[in-house]
């Protein structure tokens, strides 16, 4: 098991076409319909990543349509 | 009636063979055969079935071939011939004679063969007799000549196989039917026994237990698949099997997949079992076990015996392991222990050492794999069928089958796992393996999708509804009800009634104002007015401005809402002049105080404001675990289609009137205003925030509510007013929410509410509302200790998964997930906490999100979702992982327990987590803590029992109706009133019970068995207090029947008129028969307190004291002389009544005279015998001890000098008087057989001694008697401890043609199966049974 159990888990930041962001494992297909940010590393390294990046929180759809 | 119970054998039931040594030699039996053994004599034959080989020959075969190669067979194996004897005392041993041969039966012949019917009838006859191991050899043989060919069948009892061994003896069997002489036998079978014995005793047994004691540890976990609910872990004795198969491609990728990575194959299958037990238990720390053929010389390879061990096996997995990499660790821990094998038996008896408590099995499931048998082209087919032992809950046998692929068996405890678990277990089983090996090398336990797609479509689907939602928001549905019925009702409060066209008008006139002050999307309105039909009023006038409502609960803590005033960004605040003072300084915000506020000059229509359907409705704070509430934003598209499908789903309507008792401070509440108002119903508003039940069941009666909507934790109350006072109108439906709802509240709501639907809604505030609701007619059951949660409502998907984000197969507990359009935009101001909670949707095609709820959950065989208990609240203490909501659901058991809450908290004296109980007594109820602390104990495992139950007036709630954790009071140790002594008398025995129970603090009327008192400590105080009062002649019994300090005084003064009993009166009220309780080696009857309690109030039970610790002790009593009194208190209470006994140990023998002897003097319904063992084994008339040379004189001497020390040489030399030199042999051999020093630390009644000198006395009494055929109904039951321990039970059977065969308790011994709940269920069912 020590083998397995010593590989990093790592994580990248995805957006939606909404532009609503979330986190990933890399390991594990990416949903459909979302892309990744070339952003990555540990889940709480792209969590605090998201803090500065996702700054407005409305969907595209709104923010368009209030532009 | 019974075969055993032959008429013949009636005059000496018990064949004792008396001849000694001089036929031929016998040897030992080994342990596992011991344990066969024990179950055989208590009738059992399902744990270890009869070992059966049947072979289908072609034509080449015939008759006379087959004869002579059986008889060649039998001479080869001495297993074939292997008999039995018991020595007196019941020792047995097994033994062979050369010229022995099995009975072989023929059926048919060439000229007249069987059809194929009736040769299977034959066959399926004969392989379902049962032995009798006393009487003949252990195995017998059948020949039929059928019109298909000739079918061999060679049955032998499990004592001297099992299935590597039946593999032999048909490779043995088809050589010599061949005509070919199989290489030498190198029988060994006979000796294994006293080979076992040997090695026990040699430091390689002490290593090899070392090993296990390291690996699995006092407290461990043993792995297996979900149980049923409430089944508390006890399994009954009944099996039930699940047949499945995999095709050969499998098989063959199977093998191939073991080539390529030099596996073996069963290694493959038993890691796939592995991966099954972690993904279903969700526990990656295995423990559990593998059948081993335990054949690893040449020598047992050859012969016909018992050898196979259960190997327990620990592995700790991680999801993201590969299953090549489980394989790998397979191999390691199976090397590494086999090496350490312990023969099971003896390895239980050395792991479940807890006194106090009933243990757990060491393997709970097992995985056992079968080579293929050996073929040839002379079998045409092999009958055999998979029938493995059953001495663990649950197995899985794996073997290949004749066509080329493989043949499955789940074999499992009918009582504790759901058939339909199993049957998907099967098949998931199967999935794994291909998934394995289509996958290749890389392929991770985490990567196995159990669940197929259209499974998942079905589990995950929400309600079925056809309706069509369309995207006017909300309060767009509201206005156009106030133009179709203007006039109609919308809302009462108090005393004001609104009407549609009100409401809306005046929400108009505030929204153009709110438009005037910027109020537009995505910006937001502080609701800061107590529920009330303005503050309905100001949240439509925000919607029609555009903007977001913000609840704020003007009696909410002050902190609190000011971060809420700041944190949502309020652009204007509605709130009244008298609550001014609440709202904090320095914001940048508008205070509209709607008291004072002029809109006169505003237009009554709605403002022309365009609504997208994601800008935001409201912002509705939630209280975390931790920190600061957040704010969770709501969009207007998801709430519409929430309210919309929400509304059919309810059945609301034009005609709904309901009452919404949530607050607004829960999305809940707002959910359950905004419905009956879009389809033009109305709500009739409580003008308070907390109504008396009386006051609500008033309100609905008063304006004819329909519905009803009321926080779970305010049902209890309302429910119980309802039901003690017939005071509930009828209504159409009620909904609740916001916490689990106990089984016990809803059966109650469910009787009291009188309402046609309930609907028990689930969600969390991030999924909008109530996402998921459970909808059902009043009076519906429901198994689980919470209401299901049911399905998802409208555009949303529920899933259950594992951390791995993998569906959970039904049954399967995992966290709920909540999927699809009905979800918030995200917290506000927190995009990491967003992107932390809200995470890509795996399950859809369209970049959709998933919310993770932090709720255990599980998917019910329907489909529906039930609540097991928040992520956050499984806690671990002691190595125990614990769900708290089960301590919770046993506290709601208790009469007189409304509501409970269990937390794991620091103790503040001791820093140790401990486990603290809150509970509410229901209505007009008292609770004693002491009471429900015992209930607990008796109910739960002694690790779940919480460490303090502190009672509540009511549960604290935070703002959002929610328990309040943080606001429980940390438990207080309780001050106990003391009450003095009024007399001299009560002054001295409470001197007495503070020297006794080393307590200062005791009250005159504190029970002795509530402050630490028990049997041994009762002696002493009563020898104590002979040296005091010599004239003195109370006993045990007294003290026992008045135990508090005052009422055992009152006994001392009344003389002797009052005591001298050696009856306990355990419950002296109840309709049915009397039980009486017959005592086994010093039992004082407290022994049957948990029993008693177990049976009821309605059963009756009286204890006779053990005469050991009774008053009346003398040496060489008989049996008949120890039960004279018993008899006699029971012919005069019960004469010509019905009664049971109940003959625990000793006590059975004890039990089973007074029955005979009172003959048809009572109308005994049954005698219950618990795990009742011949006695006197050494010391049996006749049987005669072996000793080495010079051993015994060694030991004579050794007991001479013991003697010369001890305190109770008095005691002993009376004992050993009496003694004839026989009897003193018996004695010496039993002193060297034991293990420990004689004792001398007597002559206290608690001491190793004392205890010794009554075991020895006890063996004296019961030595010479002979127990006689009696015709009485007899239940037998047998602990597992004493059949791995070989113990001589007794088979009642051969004494009674009305006695059953015994039932086993599993994780228990002989001394706490008294205790043990398992068996007093049983029990109870067999009184039952019997009345």
């Amino acid at each position: 098991m020590a083998a397995a159990e010593s590989l990093p888990e790592t994580w990248s930041v995805v957006r939606n076409r909404e532009d609503r962001y979330s986190v990933w494992p890399d390991d594990k297909a990416l949903p459909i319909g979302w892309t990744k940010e070339p952003i990555g590393g540990t889940r709480d390294e792209c969590l605090q990543k998201i803090k500065t990046i996702w700054v407005d929180p409305r969907p595209r759809g709104l923010r368009q349509a209030m532009a | 009636m019974n075969k055993l119970f032959a008429p013949d054998q009636a005059t000496n039931p018990v064949a004792v063979d008396h001849s000694g040594n001089t036929i031929c030699d016998s040897f030992p039996l080994s342990l596992a055969q011991k344990r066969i053994w024990s179950l055989e004599q208590i009738g059992n034959n399902t744990v270890f079935p009869l070992q059966v080989l049947s072979l289908h020959w072609t034509r080449a075969v015939t008759l006379d071939q087959a004869q002579h190669a059986l008889a060649k067979l039998a001479q080869r194996h001495s297993a074939m011939r292997t008999r039995f004897r018991r020595f007196a005392g019941g020792r047995i041993e097994q033994f062979s004679n050369t010229g022995d041969v099995p009975s072989t039966e023929t059926h048919g012949s060439d000229s007249n063969p069987l059809s194929a019917i009736e040769a299977e009838e034959q066959r399926t006859a004969f392989i379902s007799r049962s032995f009798d191991l006393l009487n003949g050899v252990s195995s017998r043989c059948q020949l039929i000549m059928s019109k298909g060919g000739l079918i061999s069948t060679v049955v032998l009892h499990p004592i001297v196989c099992d299935e590597a061994a039946l593999a032999v003896l048909q490779r043995d069997l088809i050589a010599l039917v061949n005509g070919e002489t199989p290489g030498a036998a190198d029988d060994e079978s006979l000796l294994r026994g006293s080979r076992e014995e040997k090695w026990l005793q040699t430091d390689h047994f002490a290593t090899a237990l070392g090993h296990w004691r390291d690996l699995i540890g006092e407290e461990y976990n043993a792995t297996t698949l979900p149980t049923r609910f409430n089944t508390s872990g006890y399994a009954g004795t009944r099996r039930r099997h699940v047949p499945f198969q995999l095709d050969a491609t499998l098989w063959d990728q199977i093998k191939l997949y073991a080539k390529q990575y030099e596996l073996n194959e069963d290694l493959v299958l038993s890691a796939a079992f592995a991966i099954l037990l972690a993904r279903y238990s969700g526990t990656y720390d295995l423990q559990h076990g593998i059948l081993l053929a335990n054949r690893e010389t040449d020598e047992s390879r050859q012969s016909i015996c018992r050898a196979e061990q259960i190997l327990p096996l620990k592995l700790g997995l991680i999801s993201r392991a590969r299953v090549l990499d489980v394989c790998h660790a397979m191999t390691g821990a199976i090397a590494g222990s086999s090496q350490h094998l312990v023969p099971f038996e003896r390895l239980v008896q050395e792991i479940q050492t807890h006194e106090e408590r009933e243990q757990d099995a060491i393997v709970k499931s097992l995985f056992e794999y079968r080579e293929p048998r050996p073929l040839s082209a002379l079998v045409s087919d092999t009958l055999s069928t998979l029938a493995p032992r059953s001495d663990v809950e649950l197995a899985l046998v794996v073997t290949p089958n004749a066509v080329g692929g493989l043949d499955g068996l789940f074999d499992y405890a009918e009582g504790l796992y759901e058939p339909a678990l199993i049957e998907r277990a099967a098949i998931h089983f199967g999935r794994i393996l291909s998934q394995t090996v289509s996958g290749g090398q890389g392929v991770r336990i985490k990567d196995i999708q159990l669940i197929g797609d259209d499974e998942l479509d079905i589990l995950s689907a929400p309600y079925e509804d056809d309706g069509v939602n369309d995207d006017r928001a909300v309060h767009e549905h509201i206005a156009a009800h106030a133009a179709q019925t203007p006039d109609k009702t919308a809302i009462i409060y108090a005393d004001e009634v609104w009407s549609h066209a009100r409401l809306d008008q005046s929400a108009n006139r505030l929204a153009h104002r709110l438009v005037k002050l910027g109020v537009g999307a995505d910006i937001s309105v502080a609701i800061a007015v107590k529920r009330s039909p303005e503050a309905i009023v100001g949240i439509l006038a925000t919607l029609k401005a555009g903007g977001a409502y913000i609840p704020v609960e003007p009696d909410h803590p002050t902190a609190r809402n000011h971060h809420i005033l700041r944190d949502g960004g309020v652009r204007v605040i509605l709130t009244h002049t008298w609550l001014l003072d609440r709202i904090p300084e320095g914001l940048d915000a508008t205070i509209l105080q709607l008291d004072r506020l002029d809109l006169s000059e505003e237009p009554n229509s709605a403002p022309d404001v365009r609504i997208h359907k994601d800008q935001l409705a409201y912002i509705m704070y939630t209280s975390g675990s931790t920190g600061l509430p957040k704010g969770v934003a709501v969009e207007h598209g998801p709430l519409t289609h929430h309210m919309q499908n929400t509304s059919r789903v309810y059945g609301m309507s034009a005609a709904s009137r309901e009452l919404p008792f949530l607050p607004f401070s829960s999305d809940g509440g707002h959910e359950r205003w905004m419905n009956p108002l879009m389809e033009g119903g109305s709500i009739v508003l409580p003008d308070q925030p907390l109504w008396t039940p009386e006051e609500t069941l008033t309100a609905m009666r008063k304006h004819g509510a329909n519905n009803a909507s009321i926080p779970t934790t305010y049902l209890q109350q309302l429910a119980e007013w309802a039901d003690l006072t017939d005071s509930a109108p009828p209504m159409r439906l009620y909904s609740f929410g916001g916490e689990g709802l106990a089984q016990q509240t809803f059966d109650l709501l469910s009787k009291a509410l009188k309402s046609e639907w309930l609907i028990n809604g689930y969600g969390p505030t991030e999924t909008i509302m109530t996402p998921m609701v459970w909808k059902v007619r009043a009076g519906q059951k429901f198994e689980g200790t919470y209401a299901p949660i049911g399905r998802a409502v409208g555009n949303r998907r529920i899933y259950v998964l594992d951390a791995d984000l993998n569906p959970c197969p039904i049954g399967v507990t995992g966290e709920l997930y909540i999927a699809g359009e009905g979800m918030a935009r995200g917290y506000i101001g927190k995009p990491d906490t967003t992107a932390d909670r809200f995470t890509p949707d795996p399950f859809s095609k369209e970049g959709g999100r998933l919310y993770r709820s932090g709720d255990l959950t599980r998917w019910r065989e329907d489909g529906t979702v039930e609540f097991v208990g928040r992520v956050d609240h499984q806690v671990k203490l002691r190595g125990y992982r614990i769900e708290l909501g089960e301590i919770e659901a046993a506290l709601l058991q208790q009469d007189g327990i409304g509501e409970a809450l269990v937390v794991l908290r620091d103790d503040e004296a001791t820093k140790h987590k401990m486990l603290v109980a809150y509970v509410v007594p229901k209505q007009g109820n008292e609770l004693d803590v002491a009471n429900v602390h015992s209930a607990l104990e008796r109910t739960l495992p002694t690790y779940m029992v919480p460490s303090a139950i502190v009672p509540l007036k009511s549960m604290p709630i935070n703002p959002n109706s929610k328990l309040d954790r943080f606001a429980l009071p940390a438990p207080t140790r309780t001050k106990r009133t003391i009450v003095e002594p009024e007399n001299a008398v009560e002054e001295e025995v409470l001197e007495l019970w503070q020297q006794i129970l080393n307590l200062s603090a005791i009250s005159v009327e504190d029970n002795f068995f509530a402050i630490g008192g028990n049997s041994l400590r009762a002696i002493r105080i009563l020898s104590a207090l002979r040296q005091r009062k010599p004239q003195n002649r109370t006993t045990i019994a007294d003290l026992f029947n008045n135990p508090t300090i005052r009422s055992f005084a009152k006994i001392i003064e009344a003389g002797d008129g009052q005591a001298g009993s050696e009856v306990i009166v355990l419950r002296a009220s109840g309709t049915k028969p009397m039980l009486y309780c017959f005592p086994g080696l010093l039992v004082s009857t407290r022994e049957y307190v948990k029993l008693v309690d177990y049976l009821g109030a309605d059963q009756p039970a009286t204890g006779f004291i053990c005469y050991s610790l009774s008053e009346q002790k003398q040496i060489g009593a008989s049996v008949d002389e120890i039960i004279g009194s018993y008899i006699d208190y029971i012919r005069g209470h019960s004469k010509g009544q019905p009664c049971y006994f109940l003959g625990w140990s000793w006590g059975g023998l004890l039990a089973y005279e007074a029955a005979r002897r009172l003959g048809d003097e009572i109308d005994l319904r049954l005698i219950t015998m618990v795990d009742v063992c011949d006695l006197g084994t050494e010391f049996a008339i006749g049987s005669t001890p072996r000793f080495k040379p010079d051993e015994r004189d060694q030991l004579h001497e050794m007991v001479q000098e013991w003697l010369s020390r001890t305190a109770m040489r008095a005691e002993w030399d009376r004992l050993l008087g009496v003694m004839d030199a026989d009897t003193y042999d018996q004695f010496l051999r039993f002193v060297g057989d034991e293990k420990d020093d004689l004792p001398t630390d007597g002559p206290d009644i608690s001491s190793r001694e004392h205890t010794f000198w009554i075991l020895i006395d006890n063996a004296l009494i019961f030595r010479r008697h002979q127990l006689q055929p009696h015709d009485v109904p007899i239940h037998s039951w047998a602990a597992d401890d004493s059949l791995n321990r070989g113990l001589n039970l007794i088979d009642w059977r051969r004494y009674s043609p009305r006695a059953n065969p015994a039932e086993i308790i599993s994780g228990t011994n002989h001394l706490h199966v008294i205790g043990s709940q398992a068996f007093h269920s049983r029990l109870a069912h067999r009184l039952a049974e019997a009345l």
